[in-house]
């Protein structure tokens, strides 16, 4: 992390405001980001970045070491994300899943009245975010948490209280799953 | 076995994206291999450069 970065970390974590709001302006982006892949559909998204925000500005004060920042702030991002998922139960399927879907992927999500559309704006964009929608949540969330948020695997795994090597290898089949929509797609 | 397991045990460096994986290392590797996995890390190239734009496309949301 940069000494800029951990500078407002520590002036936020002091009770500066300024520094607060500059420094959730800066996560807003990758937050609300992560939750679009981590979500089906775009319903909900800015309630659940706005909920996450909240919570880093009530709870900064608590964070020990400002190094562990980002596993910090996405250990909140999942809890949030979590208790999202058990309020609203048409999605905690995605909490149990083992196996991804063999569907047509074409068929999963209908973006077409929201704002995924405009961000999805071609196929192939279209085919990645779909084959992230359908992988199981256990590969789902090292993925996002690695491509997105730029974690290393141990900070992976201290999130998602694995070893190492399970993040290792979850990786690895998600991306082999994604690489295998990618190839449907392309028509290898 | 996946080629990338394959290849993480041959050569024993852990593949990431083909940004991280240096010349060197690709050129240690048979032809018949490296092209496949020239194909594994063209797909990564192709997920990562989706992410990025897509998190791109957020942020002028704002």
């Amino acid at each position: 992390m940069d000494e800029y970065k951990t500078n407002l970390i520590i002036r936020a974590k002091n009770g500066d405001n300024q520094a607060l709001e500059q420094l959730l302006k800066g996560e807003e982006t990758n937050i609300k980001t992560m939750i679009f892949y981590l979500k089906k559909n775009w319903e909900d998204i800015n309630d659940i970045v706005q909920n996450i925000l909240f919570k880093v500005s009530v709870k900064i004060k608590q964070l020990n070491n400002p190094n562990s920042f980002k596993s910090w702030l996405n250990q909140i991002v999942l809890n949030t994300y979590y208790d999202y998922l058990r309020k609203n139960k048409k999605y905690s399927k995605d909490l149990y899943l083992d196996e991804k879907n063999e569907t047509n992927y074409y068929n999963i999500a209908d973006y077409s009245t929201n704002p995924s559309q405009r961000i999805l704006d071609n196929e192939l964009d279209f085919v990645i975010k779909t084959s992230i929608d359908n992988l199981p949540i256990h590969y789902k969330i090292p993925i996002t948490l690695r491509e997105i948020q730029g974690l290393s695997y141990s900070e992976i795994s201290n999130i998602t209280k694995t070893t190492v090597g399970t993040v290792k290898s979850r990786i690895a089949r998600a991306r082999a799953l994604i690489k295998n929509d990618i190839d449907k797609y392309i028509g290898e | 076995m996946d080629i990338l397991q394959k290849v993480s045990q041959e050569y024993d460096f852990e593949l990431e994206f083909s940004n991280r994986l240096s010349y060197e290392a690709l050129c240690a590797i048979s032809p018949n291999i490296r092209s496949q996995i020239t194909d594994y890390l063209m797909k990564f190239y192709y997920i990562s450069k989706s992410i990025n734009k897509t998190k791109r496309k957020i942020a002028n949301q704002h």
